[in-house]
């Protein structure tokens, strides 16, 4: 059974279509990116799958569970750090964390191992507010906070954005550690340069998946993943306006 | 429970870190208090009389003397009869008192020509206070002059304090400003933050987030509440010799319907400055003009009367001047209880209702 299933999923707002009909599939334990421009549809994509909406079309399940039925078993099992979230800024470290453990009826202690290598980094500051700590530092702490219930699923939507270089590349060795525990990681970027540091990628554009494969398989031979995402871009443009 | 006493605490932290919020929502009602019960005011003082009187005889001195020894009256001393009008005129007194030439005689009663004893000129630019001045210079001369046919008696508030009649009409206010605006503004806080994502994708229940919500800030109402009473009662001299309990009672219902509106603002907004805007312009002002709280509600145009009654601030006011100030017992205020818990059930069903666990 894949950790994340979607099929043929739609979601319209009004007349716009944020998805037209994405399926794709993720493995247990694997680190999937969806790399893809602003507007290409990966919030809504999130949404749908943590359950936040309610899709137009098709049908997704995560680690089995159906996101329209068994929306609450779901949210018992998963992980989301969404796009614009920033902590409470008035709490301090400790206070943040121990908050989003007991949402889920857990304590720091229990989740401890599991957020551990990221956790210790910040953990002398835990008596500092959230909102006095760097870009980097809040960006661990809120992976901390949605890691804290040890999830099977994570969803991180556009995690790295607005976080200098050298966080945002150990952010991405945080991500693999947790992979070694066996936790599925769906990830969002903008970056083409953290899309190489995934298992496989989907390449978004416009509510439609354009190709879905490994970093080194997806890049066109001699040419970067960038040039490779945009060429792609231009020919479904190019089809989509003569044919 | 556990998660419920984790949530309530978050929330309480938000509000204890706040310093200038938790000042201000503290600060106000005292402040609104004191400024309605001390500073403004509409009752009538210092009323400067003159009076005109070229005779001057013993009755006419022991009337002058009765009006001058009441605190609500200056006298400003005797002008002859061309000044009246210069004398109102330049501000110098609001009232003349004009005494008839046979004055003593009719107060006496042997007057061979029954007739008035005194006339009195009023600068009516105030109405108001051209009112009330010749309501209580007849009064005081009332009793020099014949006997007036009419004895009254102004039970509840005999001396006519505006600040009685206000400080039901305040709590009406802050509970809805404290309540409302607070809480509406906390949960749509959740919403711009993001945070509100990552509270519904978890197992929390919507209701415990509105609830845990809700705690605070009705611990905050409550004291409100309490400082407000104490004021009311130790600094204005409001006699408060109504039921105790149902004054609670009734103020607690109110206090849940005003956390209703406030949840039910925040379901249709989320940005903050709406929530503010909604609360603050949508609520205040009904309240301000509907609810009998600055003038009566039977003042209104009868095409708008109707909207009192879906004012729920018009029937707690109501009920709290019935036993504040008129010292009613709970009996007397069951309508008022019965509608507002009422208005409260509905307002909080709607809210949930409402309150989606989903983003749309």
């Amino acid at each position: 059974m894949p950790s994340i299933r979607v099929e043929n999923i739609s979601k319209r707002y009004g007349t716009f279509t944020a998805l037209d009909g994405v399926s794709f599939e993720v493995e247990r334990g694997e680190l999937f990116g969806l790399i893809g421009p602003d507007g290409a549809g990966k919030t809504t994509l999130f949404r749908l799958l943590t359950t936040l909406m309610l899709p137009d079309g098709g049908s997704a399940a995560v680690d089995g569970l159906d996101i329209v039925t068994d929306y609450k078993s779901i949210r018992q099992i998963v992980g989301y750090m969404p796009g614009r979230f920033s902590l409470y800024q008035d709490l301090s470290v400790e206070e943040n964390l121990e908050f989003f453990a007991s949402l889920f009826g857990t304590t720091i202690a229990e989740g401890y191992d599991l957020i551990a290598p990221i956790y210790r980094q910040i953990e002398p500051y835990k008596t500092r507010r959230a909102g006095r700590l760097s870009g980097g530092m809040k960006q661990k702490l809120a992976l901390s906070c949605a890691l804290v219930h040890k999830p099977r699923v994570l969803f991180l939507d556009e995690p790295t954005t607005g976080v200098d270089a050298v966080s945002r590349s150990e952010f991405w060795d945080m991500l693999h550690t947790l992979r070694q525990h066996g936790i599925t990681i769906l990830v969002s970027t903008p970056y083409m340069d953290e899309a190489s540091r995934c298992d496989r990628i989907a390449l978004i554009n416009e509510g439609k998946i354009l190709r879905i494969d490994t970093p080194d398989r997806i890049t066109d031979e001699g040419a970067t993943l960038e040039d490779t995402f945009i060429r792609l871009i231009q020919e479904e443009y190019g089809k989509h306006h003569i044919g | 429970m556990n998660r419920f006493a984790h949530f309530v605490k978050k929330e309480s932290l938000h509000i204890l870190r706040d310093v200038r919020t938790i000042l201000v929502v503290i600060g106000i009602p005292i402040v609104l208090t004191l400024l309605f019960g001390f500073a403004i005011s509409t009752d009538v003082n210092n009323i400067n009389v003159a009076a005109c009187a070229p005779h001057r005889t013993a009755a006419v001195r022991d009337a002058v003397s009765r009006v001058s020894h009441t605190p609500l009256f200056t006298f400003k001393g005797y002008v002859a009869p061309d000044e009246i009008d210069k004398v109102l005129r330049t501000g110098t007194a609001e009232a003349v008192m004009v005494f008839a030439d046979d004055y003593d005689h009719l107060v006496a009663g042997t007057a061979e020509v029954a007739g008035c004893g005194v006339q009195l000129v009023l600068d009516g630019s105030n109405p108001n206070v051209a009112a009330s001045a010749s309501a209580y210079l007849m009064q005081t001369l009332s009793g020099v002059a014949a006997a007036s046919p009419i004895d009254t008696h102004i039970l509840y508030n005999p001396q006519m304090k505006s600040a009685y009649n206000f400080v039901p009409g305040i709590l009406g206010m802050i509970f809805i400003l404290v309540c409302a605006m607070m809480t509406s503004i906390s949960i749509v806080r959740e919403k711009e933050l993001g945070s509100m994502e990552v509270l519904l994708v978890s197992p929390v229940k919507p209701l415990w987030i509105i609830a845990a919500k809700m705690i605070p800030y009705f611990a905050l109402s409550c004291i409100n509440l309490l400082s407000v009473l104490l004021i009311a009662r130790y600094a204005l001299g409001v006699p408060m010799t109504g039921s105790m309990g149902a004054l609670l009672l009734i103020s607690v219902i109110y206090i849940v319907l005003s956390l209703g509106f406030g949840l039910l603002v925040s379901t249709v907004t989320d940005k903050q400055m709406v929530a503010l805007i909604i609360s603050g312009m949508l609520l205040i002002l009904p309240i301000t003009m509907f609810s009998g709280m600055l003038f009566p509600t039977e003042n209104l145009p009868l095409v708008l009367r109707p909207i009192t009654y879906i004012v729920p601030a018009r029937w707690y006011i109501d009920a709290m001047r019935k036993l504040m100030i008129e010292g009613l017992a709970f009996g007397d205020v069951l309508l008022e209880l019965g509608i507002l818990a009422a208005m409260t059930i509905g307002i909080i069903r709607v809210a949930l209702m409402k309150f989606n666990d989903r983003l749309e």
